[in-house]
C-alpha cells in the first residue's frame, strides 16, 4: 500500500501519528524545497533516518567537530570501511578510539535535529511506501514516534523564548559562582543544565560547549540561556581573557546600578505621575456633588412630607374630587 | 377566594397601590436601573481583578524575561504593580482601571475574554446615552417642574412649588403641563374666570387633550356656563371614550342641569367600562353631596416618565457627572471617540506576535509561547493538543505519562480554583476558563451584594411610602449571596482527577 500527498493537506505530524497508530512498517519520504528525508518505520517506531545532504555519516561530523575523534582516525576508520564490511564507528570502537555512549549520544542529537527541522514544513510532498526497511542506507535508531512528537512541539512551544536571549555563538561563557546542591535546587536544574554548566571553562565558545555536549542544539540552547537568565553564567566576547575579571566587576557594578535605577525610576514615576494627573483618590471625589445632591433632596422631601403626614398610601391615585 | 377577588385584595395591599404614583415608579424603575448600572459595572470591575489573579504571573515572567532577569525580584513587583495602578494617579473612574487593566492584558486574554473587552467597549460608545437615561432617573424631582406639578395636582404643594410652576410656565409658555396645574390651583382658590382663560390656551398648545377639556368643562360647570361645561365633556369623551371619568363628569353635569335621561346614559357609559369604579365614585358622591362633585385627572405616569427624560441643562449636568463618577479623565461627549480609539488600539495590540505572551496550558498547565487553542477556543500547548487527537485506545507508555502530567496538574488546579471560588465566586472558574459560569457567578455576587450594602436605593421617592422596600432587597441579597456561596462549596468549579 503506498500513502502520497502534499504535506499542505496533511501535516507532518498527523502523518507520523498515522504510522504510529496503525504500527505500520515501512518507508516514508519527505520532500521539501530544503531537503528529501526518508524514514524507516518498523512497527510504528522509528528505526532509521538518511537525508539526501548528508555527503558522508553526520555522526561523524558531529563527533569530528565537537572533538571526540580525530580526523586522522576518522579518516583511516572510513578508509578501513571501504576495505572490509566493518562500519566507521565500529573500526573506532574496537580500537577504542570512540566509545558506544558518544556515537549514540551523537545518533540521538542527529535525529531530533532532523526531525525538529521535519517537523517544521509546511509545503513539500510524502510518500509512505509498506515494504521492507532497507536499514543499510539508513542511519539506525530506535526512537518512539509519540516520544518524538512530544518532544517537537515541546521545542517548538518554547524556541520563541530561548531564540530571543541566544547569546552570539564565538562568546564565551563564564561560570560566575560554583554550582552548589543549594543553587541545583533553587532554580531547579536539570542534569542537562548542570552538563552545560560543567563544560565551561572560560575557553570554549558557545558554538564549542552546545558542539561538545552532544545534546540536540535547543536543549543545550535552552540550558546555556537558562543559567544565564539565573545570574550562574555570563558570557563574554572570546579573546580577551585577561579583562574578565574587570569585566565581571564591572558588569556586578551594573547591575547594582540598574537595579537602584529601577527603583529611583519608579520613585521618580511615581512622584511624576503624582505631580502631573490629578489623582482622584486624594480629591476624594469619588461622588459628584450634583449627584449626591438629588438623592439628599429626595430624602429631605420625603422627610418634609413624613412630617406633615403625607404619605403615598394617603394621596389619590389617578383622579380627585373637586 | 375566587380569582378577581383575590387581585383585588393584592391590589389592596399599598405595597401594589404604590405603583399608582409617579413618584415610586420612578423611583422603582430608577432604583432598578442604577442597579442593574451599578451591577455590570461591579461586575467588570471583579472580572478585571480576576483576570489580574489569572494574568499578572504571565506579565511579570515576561518582564522578567524582557529584562534578561536583571531587576530584582520586589522592584520587579512594584513596576508591575505601578504599571497596573497606573489609574490611580489621574481622576479616573473604576471603568478607567478595567479600560486599562484590559489594555496591559490584551495578549493574554483567551477567545471569551476578549469578547468580554468587545462587550465592554460597546458598551463605552453608548455610555453616553445611557448617563443621560441614569440622570434622567436621578433629578427627576427636579427638573422641568415635575414634582411641583404632581404636588399641585394632589393639592400638597406649598407656595414655593406653586411659585415655581409660575416661574416655569412664564419662562416656557409653550410647554402646557404646568398650566394645568395651575388652572387646577386656580380652581382650588375660586379663581374659576382664570382658569378658563388658562385651559383655553392650554387646548390652543395641545387641542387633542382629554383631560384639559374635562377641567376645562368642570371649571366652566363651577361658573354656572353649563351649556359650554357640557361641550367641553362632551369635547373630553369624543377624544378618550374609553375614559370612564368623562362619562361620569358628563353624568353629573346633566344631573345639575336636571337632564336625567342624558345623565343615566352617561352613568351607565362609565360603568360598562368600570362598574366598580363608578360605584366607588358614586359612594363617594353620595357621602360629600354638593361639596365636591367632579373628577380631575392626574398627568399619566407614563407622561410623567416621559417628561422626567427631557432634555435639560440639569438633566445633562447629572448626566456629565455620572459619567464622570464612572469613568472621568475625559468629558461624557467623548465616550464615542473614546471606545472607537480603544478598537484602534486593540487592532494595534492585535498585531503584536501571539509569542510575545506567554501563556498556561488549558490541560497540562506548562507555560508555552507558541502552542495553539482548543477546539473549545482555551490555550492549549501543542503536545495536549496533539494528545487530545488521538482515542484513549491508542495510548501507549509515553502518552500516558504526560496524560499522568496532565492529572497532576488538574489535582492542583482544581484545589487553587476552588480555593479562589470560596475568596470570590467566580474567580475560581475564570482561574480555569470556565467563562460563561465565572460571568454568572459574578453577575449574582456584585447584584447580592448591592443589595445588601444598598438595599436598592439608590434615589428615593420624594412622598415617601409607608413600606420598607430596602429591608427586603437586603434580605433578598442576602438569599441569594447565601444560595451563591452555598452552590459555590458543593460544586467546586473543577472537580478533582476529572
Amino acid at each position: 500500500m503506498a500513502l502520497l500527498g502534499t504535506l499542505k493537506g496533511f501535516g507532518v505530524t498527523e502523518i507520523f501519528q498515522l504510522i504510529s497508530q496503525q504500527m505500520k512498517t515501512g518507508t516514508l519520504v519527505l520532500t521539501s524545497p530544503e531537503a528529501t528525508i526518508s524514514l524507516g518505520f518498523n512497527n510504528g517506531t522509528i528505526e532509521g533516518i538518511k537525508s539526501d545532504k548528508w555527503e558522508m555519516d553526520p555522526r561523524a561530523d558531529l563527533l569530528l567537530k565537537a572533538g571526540f575523534i580525530l580526523e586522522k582516525d576518522l579518516k583511516a576508520a572510513f578508509d578501513g570501511e571501504k576495505k572490509n564490511s566493518h562500519k566507521w564507528h565500529d573500526i573506532l570502537i574496537s580500537q577504542g578510539k570512540l566509545k558506544q555512549t558518544f556515537l549514540d549520544r551523537a545518533s540521538n542529537v542527529v535525529i531530533r535535529t532532523i526531525l525538529l527541522e521535519v517537523f517544521q514544513w509546511k509545503e513539500g510532498n510524502y510518500k509512505f511506501e509498506d515494504w521492507e526497511v532497507d536499514g543499510d542506507n539508513l542511519l539506525p535508531c530506535h526512537v518512539p514516534t509519540e516520544g518524538v512528537i512530544l518532544d517537537t512541539l515541546r521545542v517548538i512551544d518554547e524556541w520563541p523564548l530561548v531564540k530571543g536571549k541566544i547569546p552570539p555563538v564565538d562568546y564565551c561563557p563564564v561560570t560566575i559562582m560554583p554550582l552548589t546542591e543549594e543553587l541545583v535546587k533553587k532554580y531547579r536544574l536539570s542534569a542537562v543544565d548542570m552538563h552545560i554548566f560543567d563544560l565551561i571553562d572560560e575557553k570554549r565558545t558557545v558554538q564549542a560547549i552546545i558542539r561538545q555536549s552532544l545534546e540536540p542544539s535547543f536543549e543545550a540552547l535552552s540550558s546555556l540561556v537558562k543559567l544565564i537568565d539565573c545570574g550562574l553564567v555570563e558570557v563574554f566576547p572570546q579573546g580577551i581573557i585577561e579583562t574578565r575579571d574587570s569585566s565581571i566587576a564591572k558588569r556586578v557594578f551594573l547591575l547594582r546600578v540598574k537595579k537602584g535605577a529601577a527603583i529611583a525610576l519608579l520613585v521618580i514615576t511615581l512622584a511624576a505621575l503624582a505631580f502631573i494627573g490629578h489623582p482622584r483618590i486624594i480629591k476624594g471625589d469619588f461622588i459628584p456633588e450634583n449627584v449626591s445632591s438629588s438623592v439628599r433632596i429626595q430624602k429631605e422631601l420625603a422627610q418634609d412630607y413624613a412630617r406633615q403626614g403625607i404619605w403615598l398610601s394617603k394621596l389619590g391615585t389617578g383622579t380627585d374630587s373637586r | 377566594m375566587s380569582g378577581p377577588s383575590l387581585v383585588q385584595g393584592f391590589l389592596g395591599m399599598s405595597c401594589f397601590r404604590d405603583f399608582s404614583f409617579w413618584p415610586f415608579v420612578a423611583a422603582a424603575l430608577g432604583n432598578g436601573y442604577f442597579l442593574v448600572i451599578a451591577t455590570t459595572i461591579l461586575t467588570l470591575v471583579l472580572i478585571g481583578v480576576c483576570l489580574l489573579v489569572k494574568y499578572v504571573p504571565n506579565l511579570i515572567n515576561d518582564i522578567r524575561n524582557g529584562t534578561n532577569s536583571e531587576l530584582p525580584d520586589l522592584g520587579l513587583k512594584l513596576w508591575v504593580a505601578l504599571i497596573l495602578l497606573l489609574p490611580v494617579f489621574f481622576d479616573a473612574g473604576p471603568l478607567w482601571f478595567l479600560l486599562w487593566w484590559f489594555l496591559v492584558l490584551w495578549g493574554y486574554l483567551n477567545m471569551f475574554e476578549k469578547r468580554i473587552v468587545f462587550v465592554f467597549v460597546s458598551l463605552i460608545f453608548m455610555s453616553s446615552w445611557l448617563a443621560l437615561v441614569g440622570a434622567g432617573f436621578l433629578t427627576y424631582a427636579e427638573t422641568n417642574v415635575s414634582r411641583e406639578i404632581f404636588a399641585v395636582e394632589r393639592s400638597i404643594g406649598a407656595g414655593k412649588d406653586r411659585a415655581a410652576i409660575e416661574g416655569w410656565a412664564r419662562t416656557h409658555p409653550s410647554d402646557a403641563e404646568p398650566l394645568n396645574a395651575k388652572a387646577l390651583w386656580e380652581m382650588d382658590r375660586g379663581n374659576y374666570g382664570e382658569a378658563v382663560a388658562l385651559l383655553t390656551r392650554i387646548l390652543d398648545l395641545d387641542p387633542d387633550n382629554s383631560r384639559y377639556y374635562n377641567h376645562l368643562g368642570i371649571a366652566l360647570a363651577a361658573m354656572g356656563k353649563n351649556g359650554e361645561a357640557i361641550k367641553a365633556f362632551q369635547n373630553a369623551a369624543t377624544l378618550d371614550p374609553d375614559n370612564l371619568v368623562h362619562h361620569f363628569n358628563l353624568s353629573r353635569i346633566y344631573q345639575a342641569t336636571f337632564n336625567f335621561y342624558e345623565a343615566d346614559r352617561s352613568i351607565q357609559k362609565a360603568s360598562k367600562i368600570d362598574p366598580e369604579r363608578v360605584r366607588h365614585l358614586l359612594d363617594h358622591d353620595e357621602k360629600y353631596k354638593g361639596v365636591k362633585k367632579y373628577i380631575t385627572q392626574h398627568v399619566p405616569i407614563a407622561d410623567q416618565l416621559a417628561r422626567q427624560m427631557k432634555p435639560s441643562q440639569g438633566l445633562k449636568g447629572a448626566a456629565d457627572s455620572l459619567w464622570h463618577m464612572a469613568f472621568g479623565i475625559f468629558e461624557r461627549g467623548w465616550a464615542m471617540y473614546l471606545s472607537l480609539g480603544i478598537l484602534l488600539i486593540l487592532f494595534l495590540l492585535g498585531h503584536i506576535p501571539e509569542e510575545k505572551f506567554t501563556k498556561r496550558c488549558n490541560r497540562c498547565g506548562n507555560q508555552y509561547y507558541a502552542g495553539s487553542t482548543s477546539l473549545s477556543g482555551y490555550p492549549m500547548c501543542l503536545q495536549c493538543l496533539w494528545i487530545e487527537t488521538k482515542p484513549k485506545s491508542k495510548m501507549n507508555t509515553i502518552l500516558t505519562s504526560k496524560a499522568e502530567d496532565i492529572k497532576g496538574f488538574r489535582v492542583k488546579n482544581a484545589r487553587q480554583a476552588w480555593k479562589l471560588e470560596l475568596i470570590l465566586p467566580g474567580m475560581g472558574s475564570f482561574y480555569v476558563n470556565k467563562t460563561a459560569q465565572a460571568i454568572f457567578k459574578l453577575t449574582v455576587f456584585s447584584a447580592a451584594a448591592l443589595l445588601i450594602v444598598t438595599g436598592g436605593s439608590f434615589i428615593h421617592s420624594f412622598v415617601p411610602s409607608t413600606t420598607d422596600y430596602a429591608a427586603y432587597a437586603r434580605g433578598a441579597g442576602v438569599l441569594i449571596a447565601g444560595l451563591l456561596y452555598w452552590r459555590t462549596f458543593k460544586t467546586p468549579p473543577l472537580k478533582y482527577g476529572v
